[in-house]
């Protein structure tokens, strides 16, 4: 996806395909699951629900009280690099799908944080405007962006654009 | 890449000097318009046939009253041709090739609004292989333009700004602030969010300017993406990096150095934190201060070698078009078939912005939002300013949240003598009352009209924006 944004030097010849495929690797062995020391997964006892993601890098962690935990992923993470600055949106702003609901600085790069879900943002993970760099120590745990109350519950099992683990892992290396 | 330059510099003299025999002779050679389309098509220099000179360039050309071998020179007698299909900018900003846009505007919040319209209006392309990357460029008039995240009082001298009318811009990409004036050049490249790549476009822009001979000084990507040059094992910055990325986009901006006021850079985004206040801001992003200077390359030049880089790298092939076109294979008539396969297959629509381009309401609504003070001083994160009165020798310490809003003020004696203690203090009560109402903006002329003592709120005003 992002084909060569872990490039952290200029290189005098250019094999940025073969570069990234071989970076590639080291993503499908990293995790993509929730962090069950994390905040999120202890926001109710039994835990999420439903864990699901996108193709622009999002992970989704549903509960049943009908919120869901929104960060971004750890491929999109170590994509990104170091994260100097996280805009958070504002408790009680109303989301469509596809919203933009904030956005991460790293390495002078402003990257846009999109909503997956429509709803009402009920909380926000202020602690990354102290601590950026939770995106990249926990991106799928403590670097949750925002807690949004569904609009429509329904809506996630039938959307398409809601990956499961199975299927975002399967993206990343048909990439 | 070399190769194709190597043969372009050695084939080129060959159009000029015909060029050259039609403009000074002024003889009517027969099949003129094929042997036109000849020049633009075969040489790759269809990029520059919408390119207008300025009137300086043509006043130096005149002056020098006679042949002088410009781009322009070659593709002037193709403006008919062109002119044969107008194509209104809204459309060039959906066309579904690579497309070069050079604006010939100046206002810098206009600009930035075309390079958001041009960014927000590519396509992007379904199949594997094709690409309608996008480069712009544009020179602003002078204005300082800070990062998407980053705080204006503790990056710029914000006073000597705005009592020098200079206005401050906010971009949408991260990254630090950076001065513009007429002497820089700013490039943006558009592509794919799975083509982004830091150092793709900084190296191309380096290969075009250090194969280009008129250039003074040779140039690097350094490790953060920036293009310096090295004199004297020094590092000097010519060009900075930023970035954004969205839904399935990317684009890379920067800015050139050319021939930039190099003297009011530095005084611009300095600041006497003894005079004007400190700053501090836990979260926004600070900018990393580097030695620059000039490049030293004409504007003209820098756009003309680095859209060729373009070209070469991301043109459309057209070489079939091109010969369904012809009646007859004008590049066997000609002798240039090695030269036309070696160079001319790939080809970029450019585009010339200037006054008379009309330009989509949108962009007005852009440009505006991008004058807003919400944007541009508003969006800043919480940040406090503490600036001290060494005169009356007191310090005040403004607390601002978001929207630029402030939320509470402190006043510090540092003597705790001082007999005048009592009346500073009766002088900020107004101002009080209304920030406890939330209601007061972080604006010199806002704040200072809520100080009772008018020594006190001019010298606040001044310190906060200089606007009383």
């Amino acid at each position: 996806m992002f084909r060569t944004l872990l490039r952290t030097s200029p290189l005098v010849a250019r094999p940025s395909a073969r570069l990234f495929s071989t970076s590639r690797a080291v993503f499908n062995s990293t995790s993509h699951k929730l962090n069950k020391d994390s905040h999120v997964y202890k926001y109710l006892q039994e835990g999420p629900s439903t864990i699901k993601y996108t193709a622009e890098h999002e992970w989704l962690a549903i509960f049943k009280d009908d919120s869901a935990f929104v960060g971004i992923t750890t491929y999109a993470s170590e994509a990104l690099g170091d994260v100097t600055f996280v805009e958070l949106p504002e408790v009680g702003d109303k989301v469509e799908v596809g919203d933009t609901i904030g956005s991460v600085e790293s390495v002078k790069s402003a990257s846009e944080i999109y909503s997956p879900v429509a709803g009402e943002v009920v909380a926000i993970n202020d602690v990354l405007e102290s601590e950026p760099q939770l995106i990249n120590t926990d991106p799928i745990g403590n670097g949750w962006i925002a807690q949004i109350k569904l609009s429509d519950p329904a809506a996630i099992e039938s959307s398409e654009e809601l990956l499961s683990a199975e299927e975002y892992e399967n993206s990343l290396s048909e990439n | 890449m070399f190769r194709h330059l190597e043969s372009y510099i050695r084939l080129r003299p060959l159009v000029l000097n015909r060029t050259a025999q039609r403009s000074l002779n002024n003889v009517q050679l027969p099949f003129q318009d094929d042997l036109t389309a000849a020049d633009s098509d075969d040489f790759g220099l269809s990029d520059f046939q919408h390119y207008q000179e300025s009137p300086e360039i043509v006043a130096k050309r005149q002056e020098l009253s006679g042949f002088n071998p410009t781009i322009e020179d070659a593709t002037s007698n193709n403006i008919s041709k062109v002119q044969e299909e107008p194509i209104s900018f809204e459309e060039q900003t959906k066309l579904k090739r690579p497309a070069i846009f050079v604006s010939k505007l100046s206002n810098p919040y206009t600009n930035l609004a075309i390079e958001d319209y041009v960014y927000n209006n590519m396509p992007i392309p379904t199949e594997s292989g094709s690409n309608f990357n996008r480069l712009m460029f544009y020179t602003n008039s002078p204005c300082v333009v800070i990062g998407k995240n980053q705080n204006p009082w503790k990056e710029v001298n914000i006073p000597l700004l705005n009592s020098l009318h200079i206005p401050l811009v906010r971009r949408k990409s991260g990254g630090g602030t950076v001065v513009h004036d007429m002497g820089n050049v700013n490039y943006s490249f558009m592509t794919t969010k799975a083509q982004f790549d830091r150092f793709q476009f900084a190296e191309l822009v380096v290969e075009a300017v250090n194969n280009c001979q008129e250039s003074p000084h040779k140039i690097q990507v350094n490790e953060r993406g920036d293009i310096v040059t090295v004199t004297d094992g020094i590092n000097y910055k010519i060009s900075g990096s930023a970035y954004k990325l969205s839904k399935g986009k990317s684009y890379h901006h920067g800015t050139m150095l050319l021939n930039l006021r190099l003297d009011i850079l530095g005084k611009l985004l300095s600041r006497d934190e003894n005079a004007i206040g400190k700053v501090e801001s836990k979260a926004s992003i600070a900018s990393v201060k580097s030695k620059v200077t000039n490049l030293g390359l004409s504007q003209l030049k820098f756009i003309e070698v680095v859209s060729r880089g373009f070209t070469n790298s991301f043109g459309k092939n057209e070489t079939i078009e091109t010969h369904e076109a012809d009646e007859y294979d004008q590049n066997e008539l000609f002798g240039l078939t090695d030269f036309v396969e070696a160079n001319t297959d790939r080809s970029a629509s450019s585009f010339i912005i200037d006054e008379t381009t009309e330009l989509p309401d949108e962009i007005i609504k852009l440009s505006d939002e991008l004058r807003e003070w919400s944007w541009r001083y508003g969006s800043s994160q919480s940040f406090s300013h503490e600036i001290t009165n060494h005169k009356l020798g007191f310090t005040i310490t403004f607390h601002v949240g978001k929207h630029g809003v402030v939320e509470s003020f402190e006043l510090q004696f540092n003597d705790p003598q001082l007999l005048a203690q009592e009346k500073i203090e009766e002088s900020f009560e107004f101002l009080q009352t209304f920030v406890e109402k939330g209601s007061v903006h972080y604006r010199g002329s806002d704040i200072a009209g809520f100080i009772t003592n008018d020594m006190i709120s001019d010298w606040v005003g001044e310190c906060i924006d200089n606007t009383v």
